[in-house]
């Protein structure tokens, strides 16, 4: 293994390099907890993401190589190295929400959020995107909202949902 | 050796218990075809060429990655094989640039082989899209539309070169190889060695072409184009047009030069025999003054940026000279352009490299002066054929020649600077006669020839234990280094270069075919070409050079001089990785 | 009429998920406590006689499983739960893991005695990061059973030494393939390894490990303490109950319990609360993503490993996916090849470059630009990827798409030109 980086996060970006230290020392040092630390790095970025910098400050401070971290940060789709909007809405396309015509929900949060599936919106606000099926089949059609499952849904429910996000990144 | 019994297609063989079935298959002459696997290198079953069927199992298994067991009944041909090989390839080729026509790999590239070999025919599946070429570095250029993801850059790089600059990016459709974060390999902590274009079967990793800057040269009639070219490339270059691997072609080598339209041809072993004068001379004076030892050699550029970006807390110990390619640019524009009544301006210099990393070297900032830069072009061995197949020569039936006058003259000490150790060797040879105060007739040092990873000799001359060693490959490099920081690395000088075999296997040399490379050992056989001639040459020892030793007297002064500082000396600094 | 039943699932919503105490008031651990008087092979032999396969899709035999744990013996071993449950269209894990955590430590404690390490196991539960919300109750069921020496050290005064984390996945339905498995829980990416050797030998941090899935350590313990009323249902080739996941156009989506032998027809219908559409059913997808498609005529086929098997079917992760008319073969096809291309590693051409290809077909069909060409070179894509892909994921992928070219194959070429 090569020598460690001295990249110059620390320096430039200290906040970012200080949540990566406290994320590597709440969950342990060692490279099993690699996923674990970037998905809680990006828990609380603002952002949802990890950037270029995470990745190295992870590399120095974890001891793993840089090109290792970049692999692991890029194969998931849990992580992203993207920035994302302040609410990613994640759709699932899975059979069960294809066959429960989650078709019409993906129009519907389309016409919600005023962009297409797949980006962000000019605001920053909302990422909206299809993710596969995580297991709320007996709620489809549904998505998941920063995490949470939000099943059953309607055009009203969505409605609802997408003002109420709005409403809390206005108070932010 | 404990050994098991198996059947091939229904042939009986006895092979080694720790063999793979690919290998017990090549070992009877059936060579089952490969993608990713890399010998000794890169073992992933990804590209499910090799696929074989095993009686009594179900399934399709690989070949490469499946040991033998002892009865095992193997098939590697049967309609079912035939055709997956023959559908594997298909996908391939559906997300692959298949214009071989234009691509610089027509007629070496292990994709279209295997095609050939495979018999393909009919309609073959095309790739759809484009995807952007990555060529910002000045060494290597990276091409995704003809990656067919094998890994094996990956492996030579971290494996065997200990670096890592390569990830898989992403997953699935989206997969990708490239350095990290989507840097240029400039950015990357990328040594430019190229070992990863030796190791990729397409084009997918190429040297940054410079042909097109070397014709407009020659073609330009106000230019005064000179080349110089390596050692190496002699060793290697016939195998471009055919020659068998560790064939000579030195003299050949000058007139295709001269036909291309060059003005003077020159030999970089000229410099090589420079170089060792002035290093010689900077080792005696760091033993005789307690300054920093060992002393490590600077004409491997990828070893220079090795250093700087992963071990730069022992740049001190790195020698001042530049490389001789270096150094023989700026003595051309100034000695040579002062001896002819040419404006240095006008000389436009080219050099001959079995390296992609000397076109980084060259493009440094610190690598020019008042003459302009050392060196304006550089192209490696497998540029120079594709100019010389441009020009129509048929290099085979070439009349010999030599090379130019002064800067065409070297020792033989100069023509081994590219094997490993070849450097070490030559700066015994000298420094060994300063010391000693006489001529040594013993010149041949084994100890520091042929190809393992670190080699160790003493020499004993003028009343001094003088203690050496050679590294080839940068893993070995690093060993080397971690002595070193130990405090246990007591020598007095090291060789390092950056490619395992130093640069008769550059990542400028001719592509070998990974059957070659298991067939014969491409390394030796290259060395073999350059101990040959040094042998057989009058002059073996740099410092009895008499145009080295007249560029001093009429130029330089002497070895570490003012202007030798001047003009062929430079210096180092740290590198981040990112 | 068909009913479920609870066995597996005797504690759902019965005992407070989050108290061990609960747990054990229910009967939690007397299990354990019986195995460890007994005789590893003693134990096996419980399994065997209830067949017993894994519950995660591969159907390999529990007791044949752990007899090869049992014949490597070592000091340091590990043992796996695969909770990835990225199968579309199932989610019977979750429900185990919401409500019976305790029953999945105990399963994998008793795991660890027949066929773990004498010195040391690493134990590891692997939950995809979709059940984030349940992470927690895991950890909280490790830290109580570790509290009470069901965990940790000498664990009742065996000399077994296990110590337990809960894993999280991050987005990849590959991870629940064993060995990519492993490689993410070693925090890699999750790209499956190179077989032989297999996991039983060469596992989890290179060490012999035992893996299984989450119904599976579920059934472990029950099965131990009294298997008789488990033994009484079921078929003669398929013993016993599984927890199934419906969903679709059901009336009452959701994961139930049925003994092997209930027809397809008795889960929508009876259990399911019957179809949500007034229209005819037209399939039903059972086993996940990379199961068989399997006609609305065929519905009254049995659920049981033989039962399906004479159509041609395997029982997979016991997902049921039920479709009506009005959902085309087409808008399926788009699901299933949106979602593998998605999750394939990437690593070996017949999958990766096999899913391009589908994919593109795909959007040739819905396009209605596809050729007849498009059909000859989606079946032969379909067998390269069955027989010659690295992994589960590529060879079981074909699987859908085959048996719907094979009962709805007038509606498929009908979108080729």
């Amino acid at each position: 293994m090569l020598k460690p980086l001295n990249s110059k996060v620390e320096e430039n970006c200290p906040k970012l390099y200080k949540n990566v230290v406290d994320a590597v020392g709440k969950l342990g040092n060692r490279r099993d907890n690699l996923i674990a630390v970037l998905l809680n790095v990006q828990s609380v970025s603002s952002r949802n993401y990890i950037s270029k910098e995470a990745m190295l400050a992870v590399s120095e401070i974890m001891g793993i190589p840089a090109q290792e971290v970049y692999e692991v940060a890029t194969f998931y789709h849990a992580i992203s190295t993207e920035p994302r909007g302040r609410f990613l809405v994640q759709l699932c396309r899975g059979t069960s929400c294809t066959v429960n015509n989650s078709v019409n929900v993906k129009d519907s949060l389309e016409a919600e959020l005023g962009i297409k599936i797949g980006s962000t919106t000019p605001d920053g606000i909302f990422t909206f995107e299809y993710t596969p099926c995580f297991g709320a089949c007996d709620v489809s059609p549904a998505m998941r909202l920063n995490g949470r499952i939000m099943g059953n849904l309607t055009h009203e429910k969505i409605r609802h949902i997408i003002s109420k996000c709005r409403e809390v990144a206005e108070n932010e | 050796m404990e050994k098991v019994s198996i059947k091939i297609d229904g042939i009986s063989v006895e092979v080694p218990k720790a063999s793979t079935v690919l290998q017990a298959a090549r070992s009877i002459g059936i060579n089952i075809p490969t993608l990713c696997y890399l010998e000794g290198v890169n073992k992933t079953g990804a590209c499910r060429m090799c696929l074989v069927e095993i009686e009594g199992e179900r399934g399709l298994q690989t070949s490469c990655t499946l040991p033998v067991k002892e009865d095992m009944s193997v098939i590697t041909r049967s309609r079912r094989i035939r055709e997956a090989r023959k559908e594997n390839m298909q996908l391939i080729l559906a997300n692959h640039n298949s214009d071989c026509l234009s691509c610089s790999k027509n007629t070496s590239c292990e994709l279209q082989k295997l095609c050939e070999d495979l018999g393909m025919s009919g309609e073959l599946m095309r790739m759809q899209g484009q995807k952007p070429v990555d060529d910002r570095s000045p060494s290597i250029v990276r091409d995704p539309s003809k990656c067919i993801l094998c890994g094996r850059c990956i492996a030579v790089c971290k494996n065997v070169q200990g670096i890592g600059v390569l990830s898989v990016a992403e997953r699935g459709l989206d997969t990708e190889i490239l350095p990290a974060f989507g840097n240029s390999f400039e950015e990357a902590p990328c040594i430019f060695c190229g070992q990863c274009i030796n190791a990729c079967p397409t084009a997918a990793l190429t040297e940054k072409s410079e042909i097109d800057k070397v014709w407009e040269a020659l073609e330009d009639n106000d230019l005064h184009v000179v080349v110089q070219v390596a050692p190496a490339v002699r060793a290697a270059l016939g195998e471009e047009f055919g020659m068998p691997i560790g064939t000579s072609v030195t003299r050949q080598m000058y007139t295709s030069l001269r036909m291309l339209g060059f003005d003077k041809v020159f030999d970089t072993n000229f410099a090589a025999d420079l170089t060792i004068l002035e290093e010689g001379t900077e080792l005696l004076e760091r033993i005789k003054s307690g300054g920093k030892l060992p002393m490590i050699t600077s004409c491997s550029p990828g070893w220079i940026r090795y250093i700087e970006i992963y071990h730069p807390d022992l740049l001190e110990h790195v020698s001042s000279c530049k490389s001789p390619q270096q150094m023989m640019g700026s003595v051309l524009k100034t000695y040579y352009a002062q001896l002819n009544d040419l404006d240095p301006k006008k000389i436009f210099s080219v050099s001959v490299m079995p390296c992609t990393a000397k076109k980084y070297e060259a493009s440094k900032e610190e690598m020019a002066g008042d003459h302009g830069r050392d060196v304006d072009a550089v192209l490696t061995t497998r540029e120079l054929a594709r100019m010389i197949k441009e020009a129509s020569l048929d290099f085979v039936s070439l009349e010999p020649s030599d090379a130019d006058e002064i800067f065409g003259d070297y020792t033989g000490a100069g023509v081994i600077f590219g094997a490993t150790g070849g450097v070490m060797e030559a700066a015994i040879r000298t420094v060994a006669d300063i010391l000693e105060g006489a001529e040594i007739d013993e010149i041949e040092y084994e100890a520091v020839r042929g190809l393992e990873g670190v080699k160790e000799a003493s020499v004993a001359v003028g009343g001094l234990t003088v203690k050496v060693a050679v590294a080839h490959g940068t893993d070995n490099a690093r060993k080397l280094l971690g002595l070193i920081r130990e405090g246990k690395g007591d020598y007095h000088f090291i060789e390092v270069m950056a490619c395992p075999g130093g640069c008769v296997n550059g990542g400028g040399q001719p592509y070998v075919f990974p059957f070659e490379r298991e067939k014969y050992n491409v390394k030796q056989l290259r060395a073999g070409a350059l101990y040959k001639e040094d042998a057989e040459l009058p002059l073996r020892k740099s410092h009895l050079n008499p145009s080295v030793q007249k560029l001093y007297s009429d130029f330089l002064g002497k070895p570490g001089s003012h202007k030798s500082h001047e003009l062929l000396h430079t210096s180092y600094r740290k590198r981040n990785q990112f | 009429m068909s009913k479920p039943v609870s066995i597996i699932s005797k504690n759902f919503y019965n005992i407070n998920p989050d108290s061990i105490d609960d747990y054990i008031a229910a009967g939690g651990f007397e299990a354990l406590k019986k195995a460890v008087a007994m005789k590893p092979e003693e134990i096996i032999d419980i399994f065997d006689r209830s067949d017993l396969q894994g519950r995660g899709g591969a159907a390999f035999s529990v007791a044949k499983k752990w007899t090869h744990a049992l014949r490597v013996p070592a000091p340091i071993k590990g043992i796996m739960c695969n909770a990835d449950e990225g199968e579309p269209g199932t989610f019977k894990d979750r429900a185990l893991l919401e409500h019976n955590p305790f029953g999945v430590i105990e399963g994998m404690v008793i795991g660890a005695y027949v066929g773990g390490g004498s010195q040391m196991n690493h134990a590891r539960i692997y939950i995809r990061e979709e059940y984030s919300y349940l992470h927690a109750r895991m950890k909280n069921a490790i830290r109580q059973s570790e509290e009470m020496g069901f965990l940790g050290k000498n664990i009742l005064g065996t000399g077994l030494n296990i110590e337990m984390k809960v894993v999280s996945g991050a987005g990849a339905y590959v991870c629940g393939e064993s060995s990519a498995l492993l490689e993410s829980t070693e925090g890699k990416a999750g790209r499956p390894r190179i077989k032989p050797p297999r996991l039983n030998n060469v596992g989890l941090y290179n060490l012999p490990t035992l893996l299984n899935n989450v119904e599976s350590y579920s059934i472990v313990p029950i099965l131990v303490s009294d298997d008789s009323e488990y033994r009484s249902h079921g078929t003669e080739k398929s013993i016993g109950t599984k927890m199934i996941s419906v969903s679709g156009k059901v009336q009452k989506p959701g994961v139930y319990e049925i003994p092997f032998g209930t027809t397809i027809r008795e889960v929508v219908y009876d259990i399911a609360g019957g179809p949500s559409s007034k229209l005819p059913l037209k399939f039903v997808q059972i086993g996940g993503a990379s199961g068989a498609i399997v006609p609305a005529k065929e519905l009254d086929t049995p659920i049981s490993y033989e039962g399906l098997a004479e159509i041609g079917v395997a029982v997979g992760s016991g997902a049921i996916v039920v479709a009506d008319e009005s959902n085309s073969m087409l808008d399926y096809f788009e699901s299933l090849a949106h979602f593998f291309a998605h999750e394939s590693c990437g690593k070996c051409t017949p999958c990766r470059e096999g899913n391009r290809q589908l994919v593109r077909i795909v959007e040739h069909m819905k396009s209605g630009n596809a050729t007849s060409a498009d059909f000859q070179r989606l079946s032969g894509i379909l067998k390269h990827m069955k027989g010659s892909s690295f992994c589960g994921l590529g060879k079981t992928e074909p699987a859908p798409f085959l048996s719907a070219i094979k009962h709805f194959e007038d509606e498929i070429k009908g979108y080729f030109k």
